[in-house]
């Protein structure tokens, strides 16, 4: 996998999927246990990893790790995402948020007990990926959507120090990670695609910057995952930083590619409602392959975003089986 | 009467132009409103002018020129203006399309999606019962009692959640068979729609105020 982000030659394109309520489900566990114990995260990807052949051990597992330790009211429904009270409703809520050590957190620290567990089962077989929220993401979980977005246009000055009490805890918790043996930390800022480019290069870009620059510095490679069409923000992405950038299933994957040529390596990017969900092993085949001829497998490939929960176990599979049979990348322009 | 003042007011509810005090000094729709009605201009045409500058951003939204903050400003202006003509609507000078009940489905806490296709609704003319996220079918259903012939939009997010889609269209056609429902969210198709039976899809808000103003055209019980 490292070859790959070097550029060199690799055994086979990587798979990336994302697994979070489908590796729970397939160790028969709750998605509350799942979001809460480092060990039953790690139990199940390493699970899934062996059967469906991913090529990465992931931490991810709901956007509400610093939104909790910041203080905000989080529910942890059995077999469903976790839910979050908005903790920022306006400037007067601003001396509830200070930055956190993540030695001092909470959910914060059961992903960098993910990390270490990892590290000490199977660090040494598989890349490890640390995670954080991006500054965008994190505020948005903190005010919700809404109120985030008009705050953007009425209390600018708010969310500026917002941002940059996220950016002061989201660099600790990505050193922390790495010094427990994270190679990728990837950064969330999921909402993203829904501000449009205006807003992602003034508020979002900057902060990124920033922090894939820290990530860096202690030696990790970073990922980029915002949700939906980023195809209006690709300039931006381009410059942003990350080593690796997730591509939804609704951007065109050459596209991204091009824009993001020699800058990052792009990951995904099949639909994985209709493809994955909805279709059958043959579908899913024919999309990795689809991704891999746009891109002259110039890539990482995963569904777009994280894989549902109902997902026939044969479709999974199908991603790794298609990366097998056509076997070594072909070589690199 | 000056037609400017409408074409003003179209333009403010565009740009998310609120009032004075969050323009800095600038009118916004709130005080451009008031001036339109007392310039005398009907209230029908003040909404019309209102309802011109929300199409505008949802057709940018829907044709990926605009997004969820130009949404969120426009409607929050529009509402600023639709404050001013509620004793029309009170009084039934001003007439509503129809009542559009929207809600995500249990399950599901997710509300952008449905805030925003209930703000396009608003600003189509329609009177929005907007019943919140994780509701139940029964909740849908009692809505409906309180308004029937009220048209239904279905939300979900996650994958997971959009399975539960079914059931709610299910309950409704139990309740009141000639409902007409809408379904709509991120994961969402075209095939999911039909597959569970809802009468319309759209992946945006002003599509599904283009679904609405089809069935305020032929009101329910007409062949879809």
């Amino acid at each position: 996998m490292l070859a790959t982000l070097r550029g060199e030659s690799a055994d086979r394109i990587p798979n990336f999927n994302i697994l979070m309520a489908y590796a729970a489900r397939h160790i028969g566990r709750g998605m509350d246990e799942f979001c809460r114990d480092h060990r039953v995260l790690v139990e199940a990807n390493l699970a899934a990893n062996e059967v469906f052949g991913i090529d990465l051990l992931n931490t991810m597992s709901d956007a509400y790790r610093e939104t909790a330790d910041y203080g905000a009211r989080i529910a942890f429904p059995k077999d469903a995402l976790p839910v979050c009270q908005p903790l920022i409703a306006g400037p007067a809520d601003m001396r509830l948020l200070k930055p956190f050590k993540i030695e001092d957190s909470s959910r914060m620290l059961d992903r960098l007990r993910a990390v270490e567990l990892y590290k000490r089962k199977a660090g040494d077989e598989w890349p490890i990926m640390g995670w954080v929220e991006g500054c965008v993401a994190e505020s948005a979980d903190l005010m919700g959507l809404t109120g985030f977005a008009l705050a953007l246009y009425d209390e600018p000055e708010m969310v500026r120090d917002m941002m940059e009490i996220c950016l002061e805890t989201a660099v600790g918790c990505a050193q922390a990670q790495v010094r427990a043996g994270a190679d990728i930390i990837g950064v969330g800022d999921a909402v993203a695609s829904v501000l449009g480019p205006k807003v992602y290069d003034e508020w979002a870009l900057p902060y990124e910057q920033r922090l894939f620059a820290e990530i860096h510095r202690c030696g990790a490679k970073g990922r980029l995952h915002i949700c939906g069409d980023i195809g209006p923000l690709l300039d931006g992405i381009r410059v942003c930083g990350a080593d690796i950038v997730d591509v939804d299933w609704m951007v065109d994957f050459k596209t991204a590619h091009d824009a993001l040529r020699g800058a990052a390596i792009v990951c995904g990017n099949f639909d994985p409602v209709s493809v994955v969900l909805a279709g059958t092993p043959e579908t899913v085949a024919a999309a990795v392959d689809e991704c891999r001829d746009a891109v002259d497998d110039d890539c990482i490939i995963m569904a777009g975003c994280e894989i549902p929960r109902d997902t026939p176990a044969q479709n999974l599979a199908a991603v790794s089986q298609a990366l097998e049979r056509r076997g070594r990348p072909s070589a690199k322009p | 009467m000056d037609q400017g003042t409408l074409s003003r007011l179209s333009a403010l509810t565009e740009n998310g132009k609120v009032n004075r005090a969050l323009g800095r000094g600038q009118d916004g729709v709130e005080e451009v409103t008031a001036q339109a009605l007392a310039e005398g201009h009907s209230p029908a045409a003040v909404l019309e002018a209102l309802t011109a500058g929300m199409a505008v951003v949802g057709d940018r939204f829907a044709a990926g020129k605009a997004f969820v903050p130009n949404m969120l400003l426009a409607a929050r202006a529009m509402s600023a203006g639709m404050a001013l003509l509620k004793p029309f609507f009170d009084s039934g000078e001003v007439q509503r399309k129809g009542v559009f009940i929207i809600g995500t489905v249990f399950g599901d806490l997710h509300d952008i999606g449905k805030n925003l296709v209930a703000m396009a609704a608003e600003g189509a003319g329609w009177s929005v019962v907007d019943l919140g996220v994780d509701i139940q079918p029964e909740g849908f259903t009692a809505a409906l009692d309180a308004n029937p012939g009220a048209v239904v939009g279905l939300s979900a997010l996650l994958t997971t959640t959009m399975g539960n889609m079914e059931p709610v269209i299910q309950a409704i056609r139990r309740a009141r068979p000639d409902t007409r429902v809408i379904v709509g969210g991120a994961p969402l198709t075209r095939e999911f729609a039909d597959k569970i039976g809802a009468d319309g899809y759209s992946s945006n808000p002003a599509g599904a105020v283009e679904l609405l103003a089809g069935f305020a055209a032929e009101p329910s019980g007409g062949a879809l």
